[in-house]
């Protein structure tokens, strides 16, 4: 099939329980929008179930999102969704993606009925199954009687849902959460994550982006981490830090030069995943470490006072900042990292507070 | 808030063609625009205005056939300040304060109800009949007749083997005035597609139901949700083009159409073949005046995220150039080709089999009419697909 043609997608096999998963591929993307590389060599899958996309604002989720859904075009690479380019047969794939953006993208004028009906009849529900999927997509987000109400009076949250209702309408097989607990109180941010979860129950394969990492954390059985474009890790959650089990972390305290000089022999005898200072202390990941012992004679020979020795319980944030820290990409933008550099911590929201 | 959450349940069916979701724009936007107020309104008053009363008078009034004449009205000559010698073969009709520099050759008859000054000679073997005040002529040679109700002023000589009739002045004294020249333009009036309201109703409304076709997609953002779905470019501005097009038919399209079958249906004579050509060029006018406006409309309804804006682009740019063309016509005809309006009166002689002098010609009918159709569309496309591409 011929992109742009008039094409007749009625043989677009609708999505149906025990289709095989569908899986995203991206290989080698470069998009660039005047000078900046939004994505630089991005590769990464996604796998049936819900995947987490996580990075800094700007790091290039929306834009990873939107290259897939052939919103954007990308410069060198290739995509390949259940092995259609979007770009050649854009039809066909957009038939089988739901897509929830970021930013406000909905109808002020029309109540949710209207508006997700008629986004049912132009992904190509009949009339009639569009109004009562309608009914039933807003029950499932949790839009009741409101729903008669047009957009334009809905508090944010609200909105977020209609715009999770629109997207899953029709019953794509992928379906793409760009931000979607974006402006929502922690109530609704609750609400919108249960929600998450529950459509990653069926099936589907749910990218859900996001630069909150307790969200991430919450919903997700696989993770993409991007930074500055590029792809920086990815794999399954419980791979990624269980594959990280074997660090031990050492904390300790004491006056500055002890302590760098104690780093300069640690990695001189064991690999240093990673240092911190965490209020006062400086927390210090390593790999390789055979026995405690032997950690204890050099910290005392430093004279430096340990605080902690054990197994590097390890969290998504962790992971995240180790893993950004460890970018090389970032190294030749921002310099080696410091230890302890809070640069990473700082653009990444670790638990959410309050509404945006 | 809301209701207890029900779990999520697939969908079983069978998705429909692009056709049918083309369609369910275009009836969305439709549906739309009859709830609006404001489009709601201007159809009424301009169905009872333009449309209705005309249809009723006019069937009740006895008629033998269904002309041309009927919908494009009887032909009336103008000169308006040009730079040409005018030869009137036929019937003339002079309105305002025209002004003659070169020779006017009569060989019909003028009537006018101004004031003219003829700076060059008239010769004629017609007729000037004047119901104005004065006439003033530089020098006068008249073969056939000349009857003024008020004054003529000759500043040159006086001869002729005509007749000289007048109820007020003959008065010269040979002085030269300032010279203008004049030309010759034909119009038709009093036709049910050329009468004013028509056309003047027709560019109100555009206005109003493209000033939001795009704009308000670029202000809510929902574009996204249009293109993230199996919809192209062209797809989504079908779709809108053709809902506004079913909103501006029924003011266009279906009335005229309406009417002339009812005259048809109560004309005495038997001419039906001319009715059903009559019929036919209707029916391509209105759905030619339905499409006119409406791709320089869209092209300034996607250059804001202002519907009022858009609204009031698109009359004012339509208004100007009109305006505009109206001045620079004065010295080059082919300034008419920048009236929209003028250009719409063209499109109707074409589809009626009209000729008419004057004007502008028919190649460059064609390339400007190609140009407000196409160029607005082909901006509109250019526009929307990098919108949808992103970049």
């Amino acid at each position: 099939m011929k992109p742009n043609r008039s094409t007749d997608v009625a043989d677009v096999a609708p999505t149906r329980r025990g289709s095989p998963p569908e899986k995203i591929v991206l290989s080698d993307i470069i998009v660039r929008f005047g000078t900046v590389t939004a994505l630089d060599r991005f590769s990464a899958s996604v796998h049936s179930g819900v995947t987490g996309l996580l990075g800094p604002n700007g790091a290039g989720k929306s834009t990873m999102i939107k290259t897939v859904l052939g919103l954007v075009h990308p410069d060198s690479g290739s995509i390949r969704v259940r092995g259609l380019d979007p770009h050649q047969e854009r039809v066909r794939v957009r038939d089988m993606i739901g897509y929830m953006p970021e930013h406000d993208c909905l109808v002020s004028s029309m109540n949710p009925v209207s508006l997700v009906s008629y986004m049912a009849r132009i992904s190509g529900l009949p009339k009639k199954d569009s109004i009562s999927r309608t009914h039933e997509m807003l029950d499932f987000v949790g839009i009741g009687e409101e729903r008669y109400r047009d957009i334009g009076s809905y508090s944010t949250g609200m909105k977020q849902k209609v715009k999770l209702a629109q997207a899953i309408v029709h019953d794509p097989g992928i379906v793409f959460l760009d931000e979607p607990t974006n402006g929502l109180d922690p109530r609704g941010r609750d609400e919108m994550l249960a929600l998450i979860r529950k459509l990653g129950e069926t099936g589907k394969t749910i990218l859900v982006s996001s630069h909150i990492l307790h969200e991430i954390e919450q919903v997700s059985k696989h993770l993409i981490l991007i930074n500055r474009g590029r792809l920086v890790r990815q794999g399954s959650m419980e791979e990624l830090i269980e594959g990280d089990r074997d660090h031990l972390l050492i904390k300790v305290r004491g006056d500055d030069d002890p302590i760098n000089d104690l780093i300069t022999l640690l990695r001189d005898r064991y690999s240093v995943i990673s240092t911190r200072n965490e209020f006062g202390q400086m927390a210090i990941v390593l790999k390789g470490v055979d026995s405690t012992s032997s950690l204890f004679e050099i910290t005392r020979s430093e004279a430096v006072q340990v605080r902690y020795i054990g197994p590097d319980r390890q969290t998504l944030e962790d992971l995240f900042i180790r893993t950004i820290e460890a970018d090389p990409a970032r190294i030749v933008a921002d310099g080696p990292p410091s230890p302890g550099s809070r640069k990473v911590r700082k653009k990444m929201k670790r638990r959410p507070d309050h509404g945006h | 808030m809301g209701i207890d959450p029900i779990e999520y349940r697939p969908w079983q069916g069978e998705r429909a063609g692009l056709v049918r979701r083309l369609w369910t724009i275009t009836w969305t936007v439709f549906r739309s625009k009859l709830r609006s107020k404001a489009v709601l309104i201007l159809l009424v008053l301009g169905v009872l205005l333009v449309h209705a009363i005309p249809i009723m008078i006019d069937v009740m009034t006895p008629h033998d056939d269904v002309s041309s004449d009927l919908m494009f009205g009887e032909e009336e000559v103008y000169l308006e300040p040009g730079n040409s010698t005018v030869i009137i073969d036929g019937e003339l009709f002079l309105e305002g304060e025209p002004l003659v520099t070169g020779d006017f050759a009569l060989n019909g008859s003028v009537s006018y109800f101004g004031y003219i000054t003829i700076r060059g000679t008239v010769v004629g073997a017609g007729t000037l009949t004047g119901n104005g005040e004065s006439v003033v002529i530089d020098n006068l040679t008249v073969e056939g007749k000349v009857k003024v109700n008020g004054t003529i002023r000759v500043y040159g000589y006086l001869y002729g083997n005509g007749t000289l009739l007048g109820d007020g002045t003959v008065t010269g004294n040979g002085t030269i005035h300032e010279e203008h020249d004049l030309i010759r333009r034909e119009e038709r009036f009093g036709g049910y597609m050329t009468n004013g309201l028509f056309t003047l109703f027709t560019m109100i409304l555009a206005a109003i139901v493209v000033s939001d076709a795009i704009s308000s997609d670029l202000a809510d953002s929902s574009f996204v949700l249009y293109f993230s779905r199996p919809l192209r470019t062209i797809d989504y501005l079908a779709g809108k083009f053709l809902g506004l097009l079913m909103v501006m038919s029924l003011f266009c399209l279906l009335p005229p159409i309406i009417y002339v079958i009812a005259m048809t249906g109560t004309m005495s004579g038997d001419d039906y073949g001319e009715a059903g050509r009559v019929l036919g060029a209707t029916f391509a006018s209105g759905l030619f005046t339905a499409v006119f406006f409406l791709p320089l409309g869209l092209l300034i309804s996607s250059m804001t995220k202002r519907r009022a804006y858009a609204g009031v682009g698109t009359f004012m740019s339509l208004f100007v150039l009109s305006i505009v063309s109206g001045i620079f016509a004065i010295f080059d005809a082919n300034w008419l080709a920048a009236n929209p309006f003028v250009m719409l009166l063209h499109a109707y002689q074409r589809f009626f089999g009209i000729t008419m002098a004057g004007g502008v010609t028919p190649e460059l009918h064609t390339l400007v009419v190609a140009s407000l159709i196409v160029v607005p569309i082909i901006i509109v496309y250019t526009r929307v697909h990098r919108l949808e591409v992103g970049k």
